[in-house]
């Protein structure tokens, strides 16, 4: 048995290119002694009493880099946006075919889908106090939805209610930041009270639970927009083998 | 001898050979599939690679994760929290990117039937 004609030649070039660049690589970063650096975390967490905030990722992600976190909801909001216009024109095909729905599957479906919504809203609202945050409780409610769609092929979201939060969501955010250039003289300033003593309770920290729940609900109706479009795919579609 | 696998050279050790590992794993997959899906697939393997090796490095022994908790009062003893919440951006970051491709790559098996991207010549390539 020749091994080339099991493996074609290109696979074990690649392969092997890929295995000395692995070794490369590896041996160059062997050699970084990361105790050496000095970094600005250290200095965010001396800041970090100052903000109120228990869970100092969350005030790294809403406060001290929050100008990012605005251009990073951007990018998930133009990657929707593309998503909605890419997969719209099947959407419209797909309505004459109805599957057809389980009773059992629907109704628990729907019993879950309020636990589930729950337990996102919760690891949203905790952003500030325990590992979570908006970003991950909004993944959370949208695979509420994902559950919802899979069980019931009919479905459709009412876009107008997603439509109004995402975007008020957004606005919202950007008018914190403005408010806080108003008021503080600085982007993102922390204008609401933000006692140091009452760190670690629901409501402390100022404004970075507010920006992360903004933060929860436009990534909330964002992903779920995604799922949905994805989910009603035309799947019995024949998929011609490459 | 669990001191030797807790010795702070051994972890990085171990994540810098198997994040480097996985990195390779998906650049395998990026060059030699044909399938646009796997293509993407390989793209997303390769970016965990590279998270675990972020989180991975910045972990120090003897340091908890940076949260005030009920028997902590003080940011002292902390891991950095940069690189979690650049992690945390780039996790959102490559999901986005990883839906608009999958979409881009659906419409167009639906507007040419193919998928394969050796045969992707509708530019003149």
């Amino acid at each position: 048995m020749n091994l080339k004609k099991v493996l074609p030649l290109k696979d074990i070039v690649f392969s092997l290119l890929s295995s000395a660049l692995l070794l490369t690589l590896t041996g160059i970063l062997l050699q970084v002694k990361p105790d050496k650096f000095k970094s600005v975390g250290e200095i965010f967490l001396k800041l970090n009493i100052q903000t109120a905030t228990a869970n100092a990722v969350t005030s790294v992600v809403a406060f001290f880099r929050g100008i990012d976190t605005v251009g990073e909801v951007t990018v998930l909001f133009l990657a929707t946006s593309g998503v909605v216009l890419m997969l719209s024109e099947t959407q419209r095909d797909s309505e004459k075919n109805i599957a057809q729905e389980s009773f059992i599957l629907s109704i628990g479906s729907r019993l879950l889908l309020s636990v589930i919504v729950l337990f996102g809203v919760y690891i949203i609202i905790h952003g500030h106090l325990s590992p979570g945050g908006g970003f991950q409780g909004g993944v959370v409610i949208a695979t509420a939805f994902l559950l919802l769609f899979l069980a019931n092929p009919n479905l459709k979201l009412r876009h107008n209610i997603l439509t109004l939060g995402e975007s008020l969501s957004g606005v919202t955010y950007i008018l914190v930041v403005l408010v806080g250039l108003f008021k503080m003289n600085i982007l993102l300033g922390n204008f609401l009270p933000h006692p140091t003593n009452e760190i670690g309770e629901l409501v402390s920290g100022g404004i970075v639970p507010v920006i992360y729940i903004l933060v929860g609900i436009k990534v909330g109706s964002e992903m779920s927009v995604i799922v949905e479009y994805f989910s009603k795919e035309d799947y019995h579609k024949e998929v011609r083998d490459v | 001898m669990f001191d030797f696998f807790n010795s702070i050279q051994t972890i990085h050790w171990i994540v810098i050979v198997g994040s480097m590992t996985l990195f390779f794993i998906g650049f395998y997959g990026l060059t030699t599939q044909k399938n646009l899906i796997k293509v993407l697939v390989s793209f997303s393997i390769i970016e965990s690679s590279l998270f675990i090796f972020f989180i991975g490095l910045h972990y120090k022994t003897g340091l908890v994760a940076p949260i005030v908790d009920s028997g902590l009062k003080t940011f002292t003893n902390m891991v950095d929290p940069v690189p979690q919440a650049m992690i945390l951006t780039t996790i959102v970051i490559g999901l986005a990117i990883l839906a608009l491709g999958l979409s881009f790559g659906i419409e167009y098996f639906k507007l040419t039937g193919k998928n394969d991207i050796s045969t992707m010549d509708e530019l003149g390539g």
